[in-house]
């Protein structure tokens, strides 16, 4: 890993054609600007642990493991407030996803 | 009124007015726009989000309330405004607006939820986003190995 030293309105180049600008410097921040042709996108991290995340959660479902899942949840779950309201309509049961209105 | 094909509910029935759209996507699925929210008693309190592009994709997911009681719910303003909501109020979790966790259930790991980034759905527009707060304290993998500690309500 490269370690470097920046200051404000610096920058540093990946690959020739991608620049990375240290824009800003606040207590806990950075704000970054970042230079790259079309072709190759930019994401947070954060995005690319979703996109992985997502992969994994949907290329998973077994149904073994959904009510093994199921079985050490529901206990618990049976004691959570469900409200009563009645159902939206043309989507029977989601009312139970939300909480009542206080 | 028109029927899918799924993986794992078979053949399924269901009312235009119950499709939930996601204008751009999940992450990692860009092109899945149209979903189905599937309850089955058996699996409560597990919702699915069934794609209704592709029948093999589907997301076990749960309410972030029953995962976290507490659970602090931030949006970016792109994020309200895909959704149909006021950019100027902090949206809240209730009748209308559904916030749900992706579950990873893998056979070689423990169970996780994705608390860092919630599908929200909005129930009045049918809209739906997986919104990735900027700041967020809330791992991606939150575990779920201790849920009867964890799902207890304070």
């Amino acid at each position: 890993m490269l370690v470097t030293r920046r200051r404000s309105r610096q920058s540093v180049f990946i690959g020739g054609n991608v620049e990375v600008k240290i824009l800003e410097i606040g207590p806990t921040w950075v704000k970054l600007g970042i230079d790259a042709p079309k072709e190759i996108p930019v994401i947070r991290s954060e995005q690319k642990l979703t996109s992985e995340e997502n992969l994994a959660a949907s290329q998973a479902l077994r149904p073994d493991l959904v009510s093994g899942l199921v079985e050490q949840i529901r206990p618990a779950s049976a004691v959570n407030k469900m409200p009563s309201g009645k159902p939206v309509p043309g989507s029977p049961g989601l009312q139970a996803l939300a909480e009542p209105r206080p | 009124m028109p029927e899918f094909s799924t993986k794992y509910f078979d053949r399924i029935r269901y009312e235009e007015q119950s499709v939930i759209c996601f204008p751009s996507g999940l992450p990692g699925f860009d092109r899945e726009r149209k979903f189905l929210l599937i309850e089955q008693p058996i699996n409560k309190p597990l919702v699915f989000l069934q794609s209704l592009s592709r029948g093999e994709i589907c997301f076990p997911t749960l309410p972030v309330l029953a995962i976290d009681p507490d659970f602090r719910l931030r949006v970016s303003p792109e994020d309200l405004r895909t959704l149909g909501l006021p950019e100027n109020q902090k949206p809240r979790i209730g009748q209308d607006l559904v916030c749900l966790a992706i579950i990873s259930l893998g056979e070689n790991r423990p169970p996780t939820a994705n608390l860092l980034s919630p599908v929200i759905i909005n129930l009045k527009t049918n809209t739906a986003v997986q919104t990735i707060p900027l700041d967020s304290s809330y791992s991606h993998q939150h575990p779920l190995v201790a849920p009867s500690e964890a799902l207890v309500c304070s």
